[in-house]
């Protein structure tokens, strides 16, 4: 005996249906640019490990109008990551509570910003070391 | 002993990731993509070289790697399967599957640093 359990259709064009959705799927279209991007970190340690010469063909690779290009769109998608991530976070996370009383979701969200800001000058200042 | 779920492991990664690429890969890609073509940044090898020299910096670079990997990897499967492409198994072995490599690959080449 088979069971044939029922699959409601589903156009294949729903997430262009409504403005939400979209985004929702920009949102997770995201992750293609910043796997992208963590496959261009793996090329750099690569070439990092191979010596001087090779490091240098790698900067000069980034630095081609082919590699800004591909790293501006990486750069576009990637804050568009950020600015969704923290905004779900006070829906991931448990409820924080300070006195007994839960902290505003704005002000947890405020928090990722600072501390945002914090660890891109941190890295940009062991960058430029 | 009932059957336990093994997505706390998948989606574990998958969060610190979200919050590693969230935090981190934008000022990565602002270095490398606009101030190194600008010549603000140089990232000589010596400096680089240095970074990745100890075994907190490599796996430093090796987490700010694989993290955002594993979590690209989670989305695209299950974006895919929300956009009815299929998905299954086959299509999560193949994204995880690129994920764990892409950040063994880092591990081993910054090993031989």
């Amino acid at each position: 005996m088979t069971r044939r359990p029922y699959h409601r259709p589903l156009p294949s064009n729903w997430w262009r249906r409504e403005p939400r959705l979209f985004r929702y799927i920009v949102r997770e279209g995201t992750s293609v640019f910043v796997g992208l991007y963590a496959a261009i970190l793996m090329d750099g340690m690569i070439r990092l490990a191979q010596g001087r010469a090779a490091w240098e063909s790698y900067l000069a690779a980034l630095s081609s109008p082919w590699g800004v290009t591909v790293q501006l769109i990486c750069l576009g998608f990637a804050l568009f990551h950020t600015v969704t991530w923290f905004g779900v976070t006070p829906k991931a996370m448990p409820p924080l509570l300070v006195k007994g009383q839960p902290v505003p979701a704005r002000l947890i969200v405020r928090g990722h910003f600072v501390l945002w800001a914090a660890v891109s000058l941190l890295v940009l200042l062991i960058l430029g070391g | 002993m009932p059957r336990r779920s093994d997505e706390p492991f998948v989606w574990m990664p998958f969060a610190a990731g979200g919050m590693v690429a969230a935090l981190v890969t934008p000022v990565l890609i602002l270095s490398t993509g606009v101030l190194l073509p600008l010549g603000v940044l140089d990232l000589s090898y010596d400096h680089l070289h240095a970074l990745a020299s100890g075994w907190i910096g490599k796996l430093i670079i090796t987490a700010l790697v694989f993290f955002p990997a594993w979590h690209a990897a989670h989305r695209i499967q299950a974006t895919a399967h929300d956009l009815g492409w299929g998905g299954g198994l086959g299509l999560k072995r193949v994204c995880y599957g690129t994920a764990t490599f892409v950040g063994l690959v880092t591990l081993i080449a910054l090993a031989t640093i």
